[in-house]
């Protein structure tokens, strides 16, 4: 459990983080910046109060949005001068290399840059808050409606933030970097003002924000996934194109993996939700085809051709005897896993999902549920077993394996106390008999819930065997060196 | 300590180094000598896990680089050529950023941060902003950046470049109090005299070939051919000339002015007998000594002369 206390403390403490915030944050340079931009705040809000001298009921709607809107400009201005030259700055300094040449690690690097620009943007925010309070002197402006849109300047914010990281570290020339940077943040405020102008239009009607808002938990709920999810594809990105030469080994197909999986998330929600209701099938097909086929065998294929050295290393021996490219999928590996998975996924889903949409019988949508459902269980169960194994190469693995598997089936246990599965949501979510006893209650709402957690358990049982296929590979190679440190 | 084994690096189809073999001792000073583009920085840069070799492979401490670099970032402190500083912090911001980056725990940083900066000899200069720092004393603050986590190998590449001649002499003699300390240190440079004073063991370089690595007196012994004598004379040139010749164990004979300088393969009473025989045909001998071999020569006989 070393390496989970160690991420967090990677997270939280980060030594960038800290010598961003002191190199950058108290020198005189940043302070008029940030005075700059909130005098420049100042005088739309003085013409909006002139205009709107007598009360009025929408005046301060109509002042906050003049400030936030205000705020996202100056955000916008700030996001790339500090983002785009985080990375390529520190290139055209010549102090990169002496921070790669510490033991942090690329994506700690990268998380350090982001905290540290995302920090000055918070400074903005909260520079910018005594103007935002002269708004609620004016009343009608709902708290939900600030919180909700200063989620979307936040997330919009981080989005933005990780863009120009990924584009600075792909880059020597700051100014090149910064230029891309500006055009990306233009090119993305206006789709981004264009959705969020008539989301308020016809939501709003810029009459007040009291009725309608119940909408916007739908709405940020896809915002917030679209966001994270992008931000999240940028961190890799920049994340990869910063790595160390020899970093690429492993980590590359760990790359590659997160983010294939990631993808399929998107796609899948996305896919799904667009087709949900046209037939269970469809979705289904749909969704699987997309998810298992198109873009993780693109990445898997990509990754597994540019990383053959991902096989057990008790059989890197024989690996070695076939040829370079076909390594990976010598039985053993983390590569031939993998594939057996994949295949095995698409060798029981999808003809069962193209029956199953071709056919009005619940017998295919019955059996594809199950199957599916059993076989990303076992498979989890199989990754589970096979991570406890890389972390305790020892008899109380197996115990450790066993308690772990006999837990989740008591799970159920759990749900007794419940009168309804939907006042336990967490347990729905992962607990696979739980949506089984569902199913049989109500197919609709149990396939839905299966449907997540075929999903969730592959993915999250990838992802611990690729923790486990590292994990077991540096402790053969330690050994190796142990016995022969030449 | 360090061992290199046959490591190419290609760069599209220039290949800047080109199957290097040398190995470094546990507490050896070794030279790394070269003219520029020769493959210096390309070879240290792999050692310094910045760079992976197209083939061959590098162990530092035993620990093989390309495999395991987060475990050879904590035994090697690195300095490169054209080092770069945070300028917006105080000299021991940056250090303790640094002590940080390599994981030293939060309660020892600020000691060995005092420590290091005494080693260097700025403790003085502890609230200082970097960007204020002469070059000298940058270039120090950057070496105690590379002592901050105590490795145990010291690379550095041209650590010299661009100093005074007083900033020259104070690095040198903190290399060697590193040195004493126990560490082995790979150092690159141009200035040949300098490296000539401390270190242990060369290798010279050309076009990314290692044409020579060892001890200098095994180089010297191995590419030395004959010893070389300095006579000078007050006349009678042609005469001393034509004496040196007709004696057996003289190789070569040249003429520079008043001096004569002779390849020589005899041994000490060779030598005394070449001197006895010029004085005794009243040749007026004013010198005679043998030329001592220096790095610099060695590097100019080994090379093609073609040094930037």
């Amino acid at each position: 459990m070393k390496w989970i206390g160690r991420s967090i403390r990677a997270l939280v403490r980060n030594p960038i983080l800290e010598k961003e915030v002191l190199g950058t944050g108290r020198t005189l340079k940043f302070f008029l910046f940030i005075v700059g931009f909130v005098l420049l705040a100042c005088i739309p809000l003085l013409i909006v109060v002139a205009e709107y001298h007598s009360y009025r009921t929408n005046t301060g709607y109509k002042l906050f949005m003049v400030i936030y809107f205000v705020q996202s400009i100056c955000i916008g201005l700030a996001i790339p001068a500090y983002a785009s030259t985080a990375i390529a700055g520190e290139r055209q300094h010549r102090t990169f290399d002496l921070l790669r040449i510490t033991v942090l690690q690329p994506w700690e690097i990268i998380w350090g840059k982001f905290l540290a620009i995302l920090s000055y943007i918070v400074i903005f925010l909260l520079a910018f808050l005594p103007l935002v309070a002269v708004c609620f002197l004016y009343g009608g402006t709902d708290p939900r409606l600030v919180a909700a849109c200063y989620a979307y300047l936040f997330l919009g914010a981080a989005t933005a933030i990780m863009f120009c990281l990924m584009v600075s570290a792909g880059s020597i020339n700051p100014i090149k970097s910064i230029l891309v940077g500006y055009a990306a943040i233009f090119v993305f405020s206006w789709v981004w003002a264009g959705l969020a102008v008539a989301f308020l239009d016809q939501r709003m009607g810029f009459r007040g924000a009291a009725g309608p808002i119940s909408l916007l938990g739908i709405q940020t709920i896809s915002a917030f996934t679209s966001y994270a999810s992008l931000l999240s594809l940028f961190y890799i990105a920049a994340t990869a194109l910063i790595k160390p030469p020899s970093w690429n080994k492993t980590t590359a197909l760990r790359v590659w993996y997160v983010a294939s999986m990631l993808t399929s998330t998107v796609f899948f929600f996305v896919i799904g939700n667009s087709l949900w209701g046209s037939g269970i099938g469809r979705d289904v097909m749909a969704g699987y085809l997309i998810s298992c086929v198109g873009i993780p065998g693109i990445f898997a294929a990509v990754g597994f051709c540019s990383e053959p050295r991902t096989v057990h290393p008790r059989l890197l021996e024989k690996a070695k005897r076939v040829p370079r490219i076909l390594q990976p999928f010598v039985p053993g590996g983390f590569g031939s896993t993998y594939f057996v998975h994949l295949t095995i996924t698409l060798a029981l889903i999808v003809p069962l999902s193209v029956a199953s949409a071709l056919s009005s019988m619940n017998i295919f949508e019955d059996t594809f549920w199950l199957a599916a459902g059993i076989f990303i269980y076992l498979a989890f169960c199989c990754s589970l077993s096979k991570t406890v194994r890389a972390f305790w190469d020892s008899p109380r693995s197996r115990v450790i394996t066993l308690l772990t598997l006999a837990g989740l089936m008591l799970l159920p246990l759990l749900s007794l106390l419940f009168e309804d599965y939907s006042r336990a949501p967490a347990i729905a979510w992962i607990d696979p008999f739980v949506a089984f006893a569902e199913y049989i209650d109500s197919p609709g709402r149990g396939s839905e819930l299966l449907g997540r957690q075929i999903f969730l358990w592959f993915h999250v049982g990838g992802i611990v065997l690729l923790a486990a296929a590292r994990r077991v590979r540096l402790k053969s190679s330690a050994d190796q060196l142990a016995t022969n440190p030449a | 300590m360090i061992r290199v084994e046959n490591v190419t690096k290609v760069f599209g189809k220039t290949a800047a180094v080109n199957s290097v073999t040398f190995h470094v001792a546990p507490g050896d000073i070794f030279g790394f000598i070269g003219p520029n583009g020769a493959g210096k920085t390309t070879t240290i840069k792999m050692m310094a896990t910045l760079l992976e070799p197209t083939a061959g492979r590098i162990f530092v401490n035993g620990i093989p680089v390309s495999e395991y670099p987060e475990r050879v970032r904590h035994v090697l402190g690195y300095m490169a050529d054209d080092f770069g500083v945070y300028d917006g912090i105080q000299v021991d911001e940056y250090l303790e950023f640094f002590a940080a980056a390599y994981r030293i725990p939060p309660a020892r940083r600020k000691a060995v941060c005092r420590d290091v900066m005494e080693l260097t000899d700025l403790g003085g200069l502890r609230t200082k902003m970097v960007s204020d720092l002469s070059k000298g004393m940058k270039q120090r603050l950057c070496l105690a950046r590379a002592l901050v986590h105590d490795p145990k190998v010291l690379v550095l590449d041209e650590p010299a470049a661009g100093l005074d001649p007083r900033a020259r002499i104070e690095f040198r003699e903190l290399v060697k109090e590193l040195h004493a300390m126990g560490k082995t240190i790979l150092i690159s440079s141009h200035i040949l005299s300098e490296l000539s004073d401390f270190c242990t063991t060369v290798g010279i370089i050309e076009h990314g070939k290692l044409l020579v690595w060892g001890k200098i007196s095994d180089i010297m012994a191995s590419v030395k051919q004959g010893k070389e004598l300095v006579i000078t004379l007050a006349g009678e040139i042609d005469k001393a000339t034509m004496i040196c010749q007709q004696c057996e164990t003289v190789q070569q004979v040249k003429c520079e002015g008043n001096v004569v300088r002779v390849t020589f393969s005899g041994g000490n009473t060779h030598m005394t007998a070449l001197m006895k025989q010029l004085v005794m045909q009243d040749v007026p001998v004013v010198g005679f000594h043998e030329e001592k071999q220096d790095l610099e020569k060695l590097f100019m006989q080994i090379t093609r002369g073609d040094v930037a």
